[in-house]
């Protein structure tokens, strides 16, 4: 076999690969009896019919372009290899001389890997500012518990609204003396101070009684959803039906025992101290790998192709696609309620696509640098962690990865993890 | 009879491929035509020598669609076997 290379603008690369007529031949022998298995020729039975009929039925050429299938994939792996090439793109092949009896010629025109230039990795340093655990912090906590424990109390006979308070309401709005329509509700419960009403209307209402009824001015703000409500002034006839107010418990032991399993307001604060400081340190933990790797990162050149990153791109939004799925939603209907549309949607997603696409090749030129191997055992150990994850047996994990033809991406995958390891494991203390 | 209303078509199938190696060649032929003729036949269209010819009345299988009995044609086959040597191109395609 022989190749030649040549380089094209915008890192994409040309091969000419000839193939020996030898190998051509053999490939249209084999493609004949392939072709055999799959079509149906009348007087013969399936794969039976021999070479020459198989020709006559089909057309030569057909036979023919199953052979160049079924060679030039091979033919273009090995010239990679041996020109020691990575391309990242599907290659377009381009056929100069396809002949029985002659030399194949073709070409294939990819995107080449780029080249990573690396900068420091090795001994980073990385500073990361962990969450401080004091006593502010535990009472803030506290209170979002006292919150969730809290009791609603019917406020007494002849109670004004105040501030907080849980009240219901019915309420009709008018614009302009008319009613309009979603203008109006019955027992509509309503947070005075949750500002979940337009501004103004909530403050209004204070000093309220039950079964009075109040007239509400107010303005619907600029920004108003509706077009035919924004900025137009609106009288809002509101009668509150019933006062609830919040009770939160106190804070003793007792509040202890009835919110937690313990049975003291100490333990209780000291338990929530342990958790916090925990989540602090993991969370630092893991600001401190992203930081690491994102410095390793931006310290390599990479001169990533735009190919690359639209792939990633391409990879990303059909994850979210996915996702939703699951979650019952088209990604269109998504993109309607969301208000984007997928080019905006791809815009947002090509900043963390490049930097992602970056982060992956300079690991792997680390990898490569370092001379950090994927074993067979850490393979295995991936496989038994996701086997673990969806509960089923390595063997079967394994052999569905290896159906769907992904045994290379995961490899790739373990290489990652293991060279990010490997850059956070030698950050400077 | 002239040949050409005599040969009908070749039958092209998987055992009449394998008895191309023998030197024999299957052709559906005219009902009325005999041995002699069919090797005449053969000889001046293909240009060879023909070293003996066998011939079957093959009958028409009985097809029912529901309730109608129907029957395929009825045709005459004939094996041909060529003189040593010699070959039809035809069949070689």
């Amino acid at each position: 076999m022989e190749v030649s290379v040549k380089d094209l603008e915008n890192q994409q690369v040309e091969l000419n690969i000839t193939v020996p007529a030898a190998e051509l031949d053999k490939a249209y022998d084999a493609a004949a009896k392939k072709l055999a298995n799959r079509v149906n020729i009348p007087g013969f039975r399936k794969g039976k019919a021999p070479k020459k009929i198989v020709e006559r039925h089909v057309g030569k050429e057909y036979v023919m372009t199953d052979a160049f299938e079924m060679v030039a994939p091979k033919a273009l792996n090995e010239a990679l290899a041996q020109e020691n090439i990575d391309i990242v793109t599907r290659p377009e092949l381009d056929v100069d001389t396809l002949e029985l009896g002659k030399d194949l010629v073709f070409k294939a025109v990819a995107t080449k890997k780029p080249e990573v230039e690396l900068g420091e990795y090795k001994g980073l340093k990385v500073e990361v500012e962990k969450d401080v655990v004091d006593d502010e912090v535990i009472q803030q906590q506290l209170v979002r518990m006292l919150d969730r424990q809290a009791d609603m109390v019917e406020a007494e006979e002849g109670a004004a609204v105040e501030k907080d308070n849980f009240i219901t309401l019915d309420f009709k709005g008018f614009v302009d003396g008319e009613a309009f329509a979603g203008g109006e509700g019955k027992d509509y419960p309503l947070q005075i101070g949750s500002n979940s009403f337009i501004p103004g209307f909530e403050d209004q209402l204070i000093g309220a009684k039950v079964g009075e009824e109040k007239e509400v001015n107010v303005t619907f703000p600029e920004e108003y959803h509706s077009e035919e409500l924004k900025g137009k002034p609106a009288v809002f006839k509101c009668t509150v039906k019933s006062i609830k107010k919040k009770v939160l418990p106190e804070l003793n032991d007792d509040f202890a025992k009835k919110a937690s399993t313990f049975q003291t307001l100490d333990e209780l604060k000291a338990d929530l101290k342990s958790n916090l400081e925990k989540s602090a340190e993991t969370k630092a933990e893991s600001e401190k790998r992203e930081k690491a790797i994102n410095m390793a990162a931006d310290n390599a050149k990479v001169d990533i192709p735009e190919v690359m990153i639209e792939n990633r791109v391409n990879a990303m939004v059909q994850e979210m696609a996915l996702r939703l799925e699951q979650q019952g939603l088209k990604l269109e209907q998504y993109m309607a309620y969301a208000g984007t549309d997928i080019n905006k949607l791809r815009e947002n997603y090509k900043e963390t696509a490049a930097s992602n696409v970056k982060v992956d090749l300079v690991l792997e030129a680390i990898a490569k640098a370092e001379g950090i191997k994927v074993e067979a055992e850490d393979l295995d150990n991936e496989v038994a962690t996701m086997a673990a994850a969806y509960g089923a047996t390595a063997k079967q994990v394994k052999k569905i990865i290896a159906e769907q033809g992904r045994l290379g991406d995961l490899a790739a995958t373990v290489l990652r993890r293991k060279t990010a390891n490997f850059v956070i494991d030698s950050i400077a203390q | 009879m002239e040949a050409r209303d005599i040969i009908i078509r070749p039958l092209i199938t998987e055992k009449s491929t394998t008895l191309m190696a023998e030197g024999k060649y299957v052709f559906e032929v005219a009902k009325a035509a005999n041995k002699i003729e069919i090797a005449k036949a053969v000889s001046t269209i293909f240009n060879v020598k023909v070293a003996g010819v066998n011939t079957i009345n093959v009958e028409g299988k009985k097809k029912r669609m529901g309730r109608f009995v129907g029957k395929r044609r009825d045709f005459k086959k004939a094996i041909v076997k060529l003189a040593a040597g010699e070959t039809i191109e035809f069949f070689e395609a």
